[in-house]
């Protein structure tokens, strides 16, 4: 008699934590990757009052789970990371850079993630020639690898290089364009768990060798990841709402919402990948948030 | 019956569980981050106001808050460098500036007899262009450390006397510093660094540049008079170097524009008058901007609308108010944006606040030597609270010229001569007239500028 009161029990008690678990697992899952649709709407609807269209696809997908990165910097580390883009070079130090001479062309590697390369055989770069923009994921896919096997960025992401790797590190085509020579001009972007960072790199591509690169690569990985609680793209906007009422003198669409990464670096070497939000409009501004505070940048 | 009931009554609960158990897995690995430790809202803004502070020093010309000279004196060897070929001997030497810095250091006003008496054991002697306030100098070489009140001291050179045997820790050592004014302070800490004594006299052999025999600027400094026939400056490590002249600077609509821009000044919509000698004067709300035909600019605000939004400048604004630090890189970021001045270097010459208002001032250098303008300074900055209310900016073009040609070591030398003397706060600045360097004012010990 007792066990079969016992067995209802447990019965019980195992149906009631199915029943909070599952309650527990669907408003993590909606307030992880779900907006409140009427917050959205009325808030597009408030958004084209002042002057802004929104569209209403901009919020269809939710983001919350973006750790801080952050890992320590020194000029060993960022030797080390020159050995593996440039193997075989001469490296020497010209004030706060590292150079790196070899037989294709020169390199330099400064503190803050700078990185320039130029071919021995170019002298400059025009950057207005290149008119003619691309799509073609097969061509993006393979100027992509090209660029990738040019600087060794598979052996410079894999942690062995300076003990980093707290973040899933690879990279990603923004644009790509040519010149009438067939020249091509690639922009690329370093991205950390899939979402973009502020290491951007524009490197140009001609008779398959990269001539020329420009911008900011992660020499160090991070080592550090840690949890940040963060605010989310409805937030962002109800910030653009305040910022921009009053102020919007043409109508102007909103382009794009993007979370991503932006680096900081401490005056002791410390690097930081702290997440953003880019809000981008038709008529080119742009206004990045620091997510964590919710702050304009 | 009974049975099937049991059996099902099973099922469920195994069914219950295993729905748990799954819910929980997913719950753990789809919502429950892997990283170690939380970042708040407060370390996010500690992190961008270091990131941001820590962009000032890119904007520094530097030399200015880093010895120009240093000499290091151990037994029989008596070295001594200028900094600029000692970059990596001075940082080596951080437990200085550390000790220096360091709040626990015992602070006590020391006569100048007692000042000099560090010169007859070894040390280490660092001397500066010009006088660089504690608290800025404290400030530029800790970027943790937040100067709130700039205080009346001032560093000229700075002396660590070092202990016996070869290696010391300094507990046992004090650091001293002197103005240009003459008065001298010690400071004495317990920070536990250890520094090879052995090292310091071999280190100086290694030091690509030039350097030369220590001996003189000891000697300069030990005694006040009769310096000259004392100075050995071998001709074979001296290089010459042009006397330089200022020359009137092509001031014209676009650099008006220019600097109107940097200053929130919107010149295309405002119109400006025009005075009889040719100054441009904007009246904004709440502000006015004069640029005179040789540049002189002055920028005013009359009330807090019209200044210049720190946090727009430096990019960030500070939850714990705006230090001195904010100050001066905010000073740095609007030089930085003003039109440059060819062949120019900027220092930092002074820098003062009351905790609400700050006021920073910068000079003019050339090859390492002050420039002097004799009427105010190259650049002040006026900050009270978060706002710029007053600018002024005084631009000046150097031209080289082969006029004359000194070797500037000598100046510093003859600089020494002066206040061996009892000349103090020597100033030197370039005559345009005659292109060459002359003395604009000294003060006797005490005495007034004449």
């Amino acid at each position: 008699m007792i066990k079969k009161h016992l067995t209802i029990v447990l019965i019980v008690i195992l149906a009631v934590a199915n029943a909070v678990t599952g309650s527990l697992l669907i408003s993590a899952y909606y307030g992880r990757y779900a907006y409140d649709e009427n917050a959205v709407s009325d808030l597009i609807g408030l958004m084209d009052g002042i002057g802004v269209e929104v569209p209403a696809g901009i919020f269809s997908s939710r983001r919350g789970d973006v750790n801080v990165y952050s890992g320590e910097c020194t000029d060993d580390m960022i030797i080390r990371a020159a050995n593996v883009i440039a193997p075989d070079g001469i490296v020497s130090r010209n004030g706060n850079e590292i150079s790196v001479l070899t037989q294709q062309g020169h390199y330099t590697f400064g503190q803050k993630s700078e990185f320039d390369y130029k071919a021995n055989s170019v002298f400059g770069i025009d950057e207005e020639k290149f008119d003619t923009r691309h799509d073609d994921s097969i061509l993006t896919r393979s100027l992509l690898r090209t660029v990738r096997k040019y600087f060794h960025l598979q052996a410079l992401f894999s942690s062995g290089v300076n003990s980093g790797g707290a973040a899933d590190t690879s990279t990603s085509i923004v644009s790509v364009a040519s010149d009438s020579s067939g020249n091509y001009l690639v922009e690329l972007c370093v991205t950390f768990d899939g979402l973009p960072t502020d290491n951007t790199l524009q490197v140009v591509i001609s008779g398959g060798d990269v001539v020329y690169a420009h911008g900011k690569l992660p020499f160090v990985l991070p080592t550090v990841a840690q949890s940040a609680d963060i605010y989310d793209r409805l937030t962002v906007v109800t910030q653009e709402y305040r910022r921009l009422s009053g102020k919007v003198t043409e109508k102007k669409t909103m382009t794009g919402i993007t979370v991503g990464y932006d680096m900081s670096i401490d005056a002791f070497g410390t690097v930081y990948y702290m997440p953003i939000c880019t809000v981008s409009y038709s008529d080119g501004e742009i206004a990045v948030y620091d997510l964590i505070q919710c702050k304009l940048l | 019956m009974s049975r099937k009931i049991e059996l099902i009554k099973e099922i469920v609960i195994f069914i219950l569980i295993v729905s748990l158990v799954c819910m929980t897995v997913v719950y753990m690995t789809s919502f429950q981050t892997d990283a170690g430790s939380y970042f708040s809202a407060d370390m996010a803004q500690a992190v961008r106001e270091r990131s941001y502070r820590s962009g000032f020093a890119d904007l520094f010309d530097g030399g200015y808050v880093t010895p120009y000279f240093c000499g290091v004196s151990v037994g029989d060897t008596c070295r001594g460098m200028l900094a600029r070929d000692a970059a990596s001997f001075i940082h080596d030497f951080s437990s200085v500036w550390m000790l220096f810095v360091s709040s626990e250091a015992q602070k006590e006003r020391v006569t100048q007899s007692e000042y000099y008496s560090a010169f007859d054991g070894d040390y280490i002697y660092m001397r500066f262009i010009c006088d660089v306030p504690h608290s800025v100098l404290a400030a530029m070489f800790d970027p943790e450390l937040i100067v709130s009140d700039i205080g009346s001291d001032a560093v000229r050179e700075m002396i660590m006397a070092l202990p016996e045997g070869d290696l010391f820790s300094s507990d046992e050592c004090t650091l001293f510093i002197r103005d240009s004014a003459g008065k001298c302070t010690s400071y004495s800490t317990d920070v536990g660094t250890v520094v090879s004594k052995k090292n310091l006299a071999t280190y100086t052999d290694n030091v690509g540049g030039f350097y030369y025999d220590f001996a003189y600027e000891r000697g300069i400094a030990m005694k006040s008079d009769g310096i000259a026939a004392t100075v050995v400056i071998p001709n074979t490590t001296v290089s010459l170097r042009s006397v330089v002249s200022s020359d009137a600077f092509a001031f014209g609509d676009s650099y008006t524009a220019e600097v109107a821009s940097v200053l929130g000044i919107n010149s295309e919509k405002t119109t400006p008058h025009i005075a009889d000698d040719g100054t441009f004067i904007y009246y904004e709300e709440g502000r006015s901007l004069m640029v005179a035909p040789d540049g002189h600019t002055m920028f005013d605000a009359y009330s807090p609308s019209g200044g210049i939004s720190l946090t727009d400048l430096i990019g960030f604004s500070s939850s714990s108010g705006y230090s001195i630090i904010d100050g001066v890189g905010a000073a740095l970021v609007l030089l930085d944006k003003l039109p440059d001045v060819p062949g120019a270097q900027m220092m930092l010459s002074g820098a003062q606040s009351d905790g609400r208002n700050m006021v920073i001032s910068f000079d003019y250098a050339y090859e390492g030597m002050p420039v002097t303008l004799g009427k105010g300074h190259a650049l002040t900055v006026s900050i009270s609270e978060s706002m710029i209310t007053r600018v002024e900016y005084t631009p000046v073009y150097f031209v080289s010229s082969a006029k004359a040609v000194a070797p500037s070591i000598l100046w510093y030398v003859l600089a020494e001569i002066s206040e061996g003397r009892g000349l103090t706060d020597v100033r030197y600045a370039i005559d345009p007239a005659t292109g060459g360097i002359t003395v604009v004012g000294a003060r006797q010990n005490g005495g007034d500028g004449r």
